[in-house]
């Protein structure tokens, strides 16, 4: 794994494409905290025979790199959907769903809908009297109630 | 070892709700009520009839089941078991529900992940609940 500061993105990449990695394998993110992500893109060698994991860390906005990579426009696109991030420079079509989507899928704060309609099925307790504390469902939290 | 469905068997199940708790698709639901364990031991100073749960029924939606494992690893008394029989193809979705009558059907070849064999059908309660 490759770690750049975000200034560094587009050059390393051009860098590594330059050095033999020309196939681009993926590009995606991991949401952090509020407009804090991680970026990493995969490149292998065109034998397939090594690949690079190159990431980044920024705050809401990232470089395009689909003038080095064509390949990388759909993941971008995907990032901008998904994750609410600004990529700088790319083609900025929506690709998943339509642009009056509200909200970010991928992100941690996204409520999930099913999750706030379908009862938890944990809160089922056999013997009432022996309840010792109130069970609440993991990962679903107090803000996303209606 | 081969990891195609989950089985279960239901003698072993004390309804705990460990399994539905940590399931992290919400695919397993349980069905139980709880009744004086006739069985226990007598203490000289119980200011309460022992009770026991009776499982009704168990549910695993394998429509929503991710295939992870966590069930069968978190299960204290050994009721949950990989099973070697894969799941069939439905025409309808809810067909995908199974409950106990079909998951003990998967009893046969089943282990668990450090490969101790599951009891079959008519075995009384696998581990550590008797104990």
């Amino acid at each position: 794994m490759r770690e750049v500061t975000y200034d560094q993105w587009v050059s390393s990449h051009q860098e590594l494409k330059s050095a033999g990695f020309v196939r681009f394998e993926y590009l995606t993110a991991n949401h952090i905290s509020q407009n804090h992500f991680e970026i990493f893109s995969r490149l292998a060698l065109d034998d397939l025979s090594e690949s690079l994991l190159v990431k980044t860390s920024i705050t809401g906005e990232i470089d395009s790199i689909d003038s080095i990579y064509t390949a990388a426009n759909f993941h971008e696109r995907e990032l901008t959907q998904m994750f609410g991030i600004q990529v700088i420079g790319g083609n900025s079509n929506e690709l998943a769903f339509d642009a009056d989507f509200e909200g970010f899928p991928l992100r941690k704060d996204f409520a999930l809908t099913t999750r706030q309609e379908t009862p938890w099925p944990g809160a089922v307790e056999p013997d009432e009297k022996a309840r010792r504390r109130l069970a609440l469902p993991p990962g679903v939290f107090e803000t996303w109630s209606k | 070892m081969e990891h195609k469905s989950i089985a279960l068997h239901p003698a072993s199940c004390t309804s705990c709700m460990l399994c539905v708790r940590e399931c992290p698709d919400w695919c397993i639901s349980i069905d139980a009520h709880s009744e004086p364990d006739l069985e226990a031991p007598e203490y000289n100073n119980a200011r309460r009839q022992s009770m026991k749960n009776v499982l009704d029924k168990f549910t695993i939606n394998f429509g929503d089941c991710m295939w992870c494992g966590i069930c069968v690893e978190v299960c204290p008394f050994d009721a949950l078991f990989w099973s070697q029989t894969p799941i069939t193809a439905t025409e309808e979705s809810n067909q995908l529900i199974l409950d106990q009558t079909q998951l003990i059907k998967f009893l046969p070849g089943a282990t668990r992940s450090d490969g101790t064999s599951a009891p079959q059908e008519n075995h009384p309660p696998s581990g550590r609940r008797k104990k």
